[in-house]
């Protein structure tokens, strides 16, 4: 590490008491100005011989308002750093990770590797359910530290690139810029997102258009005008966050990674890609590794630049990784444009076999006999009942299914499933129970015979994100039909004739109802989700499908738009 | 007054000497600690072997040389007693495990199996964990090494006994080649 153990501690309170002093000396100036123009425009006695400023404020009353502005900054200090932690988690929606999901434990393997390069700080990991690519980190003072990844970010960044991004957001943690920019974020960037979803959710209020649109359109006035004072505060302050917090956490992560060009590729992927601007955690960008604004402050130089923004230009950084790294910096931006439309070659998911010892029968359906199946996708044939005709292969005898030992016995299993609890995970088609699979990584809960499956809304967007397998055929020629101008036209028009209807069953997960619904307007594939909690069902394909159809509207908007085009309504 | 200045600096010196020895404690119990922390990480990879032999050898009825390999670099790397022998042990395991790791991608079967892809990804997070932990282990040993050869704590340390920590090195071709651009 580059500073000891001490000097970290005196400059990380030195900065924070900076803080608390820049609080102190913006209430009293505040207050100063009040109560000076409260006398003013009431015309209240003058002494003749007073300085200017003493006509404002006398000795006694300076005092007062130093009390008052002293107290107030207390309160707000202490109000806005209690629960720090907790507070900066819910603002940018980090979530704990999901321990069955193969990319989340890649994640915590590598914070916990990155911890032992800084000696064993502890650092708990977390994930932000968005598409957009960023990483960001916050501590508390106890101590208590976390590092954010993005799912876009865990999708799209190999293993030595997403260590090199950790040991940047661990660099803050050890060095204390991390706890200044969470004193920070907690003084006024919390305050500011608080009051953005206040605003967001008065203005789409219906009572706002109402009869008590009046009394309410005071409140949004008043939470606009504190809103446009706390960007106001928070601008201001962040003249005491330094760009070279930034410098120095790179620097300090290729001394952990011994990668630079790592920390320079996974750098210049984020630059190329939607960083997360428009959503929730967006105030806090003085906590990530990238600015997700695309097109801020932070990419320009200048005093100004250098005075009011937290992050320094991209560009300038990767520079001086290559430097470090000792390669070209022309030949590096040529690669990295060309790897914004090179897309990993991908193959299908292999098909799960069954064992070769394990018995297959043929089902007499539709007048033939249909097979061989093995014993899930047997019991999964639409029309089968116990009384069906079935025939083991390698024996000459034809019987009722109920004769058969083992297809009695997946019989009864079906049936004493569908008495259990309601909230036990079944087939809605076939009434099998599901089977927890890994697909590109994140558990669904699939059914072995029809391959439909439950998903959660959070694991959707991670299969948004994941590219791992690549589309069958049918997907493909479907997925194009539907994003045709045809296509789409007419799936909208169906849209507006039946926009959500009752799927006729209750969510196993939480008893709401269930609706069959599309997916979104931009995704026209009609799924049955709860109204409630979110969770999906998706019959076969239709999740490749959904990732088909995202993915092309994601290339699109690259040759398109750009790098930073914008996604919407995923 | 004379003998009053004398006594302050025999004073100054011995509380020197004491926060100079003090120092060197911290010092070298950093350097345990480190020490500790790869022994830690290098036990994991012993104990994470048997279970990816058990989970591949079925798949790898023609690759038993690989496995026997693999088994027997463990139990060596197990056994050394010493610095340079555990070193040298870990370094043989590492080879072997990558030998199996290449011979495990020609295996779709094997590639595919979600068991022997958990084991991967463990045993590779232990790899790089082992590599963190030893880079920190030589910080701290390389800080402990200059304290103890600097001029005038030398005198303490060579006084109370304080020896030279070794380093941890392990032989990595891989490391010595340039760095290629993989986006």
């Amino acid at each position: 590490m580059p500073f000891t153990h001490v000097e970290i501690e005196e400059r990380t309170t030195r900065t924070i008491a900076a803080l608390f002093l820049f609080l102190v000396v913006l209430y009293t100036v505040s207050l100063v100005a009040l109560v000076g123009g409260i006398k003013f425009f009431l015309g209240l006695e003058r002494v003749a011989g007073q300085r200017a400023w003493q006509r404002l404020l006398t000795p006694l009353e300076l005092a007062q308002v130093l009390g008052v502005s002293l107290t107030l900054s207390g309160l707000h200090w202490v109000f806005s750093t209690h629960q720090l932690f907790e507070r900066v988690q819910t603002a940018i929606g980090g979530m704990p990770l999901d321990a069955r999901d193969s990319y989340h434990t890649k994640l915590s393997h590598i914070v916990q590797e990155v911890s032992i390069a800084t000696g064993g700080r502890p650092i708990e990991p977390y994930v932000i359910n968005t598409p957009a690519v960023n990483a960001c980190a916050w501590t508390d003072f106890a101590g208590r530290a976390a590092i954010a990844v993005t799912e876009g970010a865990l999708a799209r960044l190999s293993r030595a690139q997403l260590e090199s991004v950790i040991g940047h957001e661990a660099a803050h943690v050890v060095s204390g810029d991390s706890l200044t920019t969470s004193v920070f974020c907690g003084l006024f960037a919390l305050h500011e997102e608080a009051l953005k979803r206040l605003a967001k959710l008065l203005g789409s209020s219906d009572d706002v258009r109402g009869e008590s649109g009046g009394r309410l359109g005071v409140v949004i006035f008043f939470a606009w005008a504190v809103l446009q004072a706390t960007v106001g505060m928070k601008t201001l302050c962040e003249m005491l966050i330094s760009r070279e917090k930034e410098y120095r956490a790179d620097a300090v992560a290729v001394r952990l990674t011994r990668n630079p060009l790592a920390l320079a590729e996974a750098l210049s992927i984020l630059s190329r890609r939607w960083r997360g601007v428009g959503t929730r955690g967006e105030s806090l960008s003085s906590i990530f590794i990238m600015d997700p604004g695309a097109e801020s402050l932070s990419e320009r130089e200048g005093l100004f630049a250098e005075w009011f923004s937290t992050h320094p230009p991209t560009d300038r950084r990767i520079g001086l990784l290559l430097g470090m790294a000792h390669l070209d910096p022309e030949r590096f931006s040529e690669q990295a444009s060309t790897s914004l439309r090179r897309f990993p070659p991908r193959s299908l998911p292999a098909p799960v076999k069954p064992d070769e010892g394990d018995p297959r029968w043929m089902v007499w359906e539709d007048g033939q006999w249909r097979g061989p199946f093995g014993l899930a996708e047997t019991m999964g044939v639409k029309q089968l009942v116990p009384e069906s005709w079935v025939r083991r292969v390698g024996e000459d005898i034809t019987r009722p299914a109920h004769q058969d030992a083992l297809l009695l016995e997946a019989f009864r299993q079906r049936y004493a499933k569908a008495a259990e609890s309601p909230h036990r995970l079944e087939c809605p088609r076939c009434r099998l129970g599901l089977a927890m699979v890994l697909y590109e990584g994140a558990p669904i809960e699939e059914c072995p015979a029809c391959h439909g499956c439950y998903v959660e809304s959070n694991t959707m967007t991670r299969l948004f994100c994941r590219q791992e397998y690549d589309f069958p055929e049918p997907v493909k020629r479907l997925g194009d039909a539907l994003l045709s101008e045809e296509g789409y036209a007419l799936a909208r028009q169906h849209l507006r004739a039946r926009r959500q209807i009752s799927a006729g069953r209750s969510c196993p997960r939480c008893g709401a109802a269930v609706l069959r619904k599309y997916y979104t307007d931009a995704y026209p594939v009609e799924v049955e989700q709860c109204w409630e909690c979110g969770l999906a069902w998706l019959d076969d394909q239709e999740r490749e499908l959904l990732q088909y159809l995202y993915e092309k509207r994601e290339r699109h908007l690259v040759d398109e738009r750009g790098p930073k085009g914008r996604l919407s309504d995923c | 007054m004379m003998w009053g200045l004398l006594g302050l600096i025999v004073v100054g010196v011995i509380c020197w000497g004491i926060l100079a020895y003090n120092g060197l404690v911290r010092s070298r119990q950093g350097v345990k600690n480190a020490w500790s922390q790869i022994d830690v990480q290098l036990k994991r990879r012993h104990d994470l072997i048997p279970n990816l032999v058990e989970a591949v050898k079925g798949y790898l009825a023609h690759e038993r040389q690989t496995l026997e390999q693999v088994i027997k670099a463990r139990t060596q790397a197990v056994n050394a007693s010493n610095l340079p022998e555990k070193a040298a042990a870990e370094n043989v395991l590492t080879q072997t495990l990558r030998s199996l790791f290449a011979v495990v991608e020609r295996y779709p079967d094997l590639k595919a199996n979600q068991n022997v892809l958990a084991l991967q990804e463990e045993l590779t997070s232990t790899e790089n964990r082992i590599s963190f932990a030893r880079q920190f282990y030589n910080d701290q040993t390389a800080r402990f090494n200059a304290a103890i050869e600097s001029v005038p704590v030398n005198l303490v340390a060579n006084a109370t006994g304080f020896v030279k920590a070794e380093f941890f090195q392990i032989e990595d071709p891989a490391h010595r080649d340039a760095p290629a651009v993989k986006f």
